[in-house]
């Protein structure tokens, strides 16, 4: 090799640690049943249940589907970052 | 292998080096956090100042029948992405197909229950909660149309067998920006529908 000479890659740059896919769906299935149910619930805080089941699912796709929780961290600096600026907006308009 | 190699014109080390095409479409990913925050954010102000009763006409069933579909979607999408990384050309064209047909089920769905509202009298131009609801789901429809389009570019090439274990990235790439539409989906079933 000559040392500048481009190269095609022979193998995947990162083949991902993979997490048990059909785990996961499972679990996004199950809260989307259970947040279906608790709508229709009596006597129970909706917005707050609601709310944190509604970020468990997101978590689940971004870190395990999107692979975030093992690709490098520079992904997970530009993703998270405008929710620095996104969250106290949606708090304000909220209130 | 300690040395620098040159890949596509880029001279980094191999073991660090950050795909450009990833790179770039989670910078991409975040300017459509952004985007999607401001339509939420005009969505929940229009919500505050409409009555409680004002999403009574959304069908919640339909809707979480919806939100199971793009689920079973996202699920299909790591699978085709593990197929190819696998190398397993059958398995990644079975479940880019797969994600097609649940993405378009998703569209109809979206686009039947458009015209049973419209038909209702839940029009855009009703009320306030009406028409930042169609906004930001209409925007979201959009997103999952485009990416119905990708597949039907994707999806010839891996019949053909164009697409390698090693040139994967294409389907890694599109699969970021197909789980991003599940997460806002997923978001906007529970800010829509359930509160």
């Amino acid at each position: 090799m000559s040392g500048n000479e481009p190269v095609e890659p022979t193998e995947p740059v990162a083949r991902h640690r993979r997490p048990n896919y059909l785990l996961v769906f499972l679990g996004l299935a199950a809260l989307t049943a259970i947040e279906v149910a608790v709508t229709y619930a009596h006597g129970i805080p909706k917005a707050p249940v609601l709310l944190t089941m509604s970020l468990a699912k997101a978590l689940l796709v971004i870190f395990y589907f999107m692979h975030l929780r093992s690709d490098s961290r520079w992904f997970s600096l530009i993703f998270f970052v405008p929710f620095l600026l996104v969250i106290p907006m949606l708090i304000v308009l909220r209130l | 292998m300690s040395e620098n190699v040159t890949v596509r014109g880029q001279s980094e080390p191999v073991g660090r080096r950050l795909d450009n095409r990833k790179l770039g479409m989670w910078i991409f990913l975040a300017t459509e956090v952004m985007l999607f925050s401001s339509l939420i954010g005009a969505f929940l102000q229009a919500k505050a100042h409409s009555p409680a009763t004002a999403n009574d006409a959304l069908n919640i069933p339909v809707a979480a029948i919806n939100t199971f579909v793009l689920i079973v979607s996202s699920t299909a999408v790591v699978m085709a992405l593990s197929s190819i990384e696998d190398g397993n050309k059958t398995g990644l064209r079975n479940f880019l197909i797969l994600t097609l047909l649940l993405g378009a089920t998703f569209l109809s769905i979206q686009i039947i229950e458009f015209a049973h509202l419209l038909r209702e009298g839940f029009t855009p131009s009703g009320s306030l909660f009406a028409g930042a609801f169609y906004t930001v789901t209409g925007f979201h429809g959009f997103h999952v149309f485009i990416g119905l389009l990708i597949l039907l570019w994707l999806i010839p090439q891996a019949i053909k067998g164009r697409l390698t274990s090693a040139e994967h990235m294409r389907v890694e790439v599109f699969g970021l920006y197909w789980h991003f539409v599940d997460v806002v989906w997923i978001v906007l079933f529970t800010i829509i529908y359930l509160l």
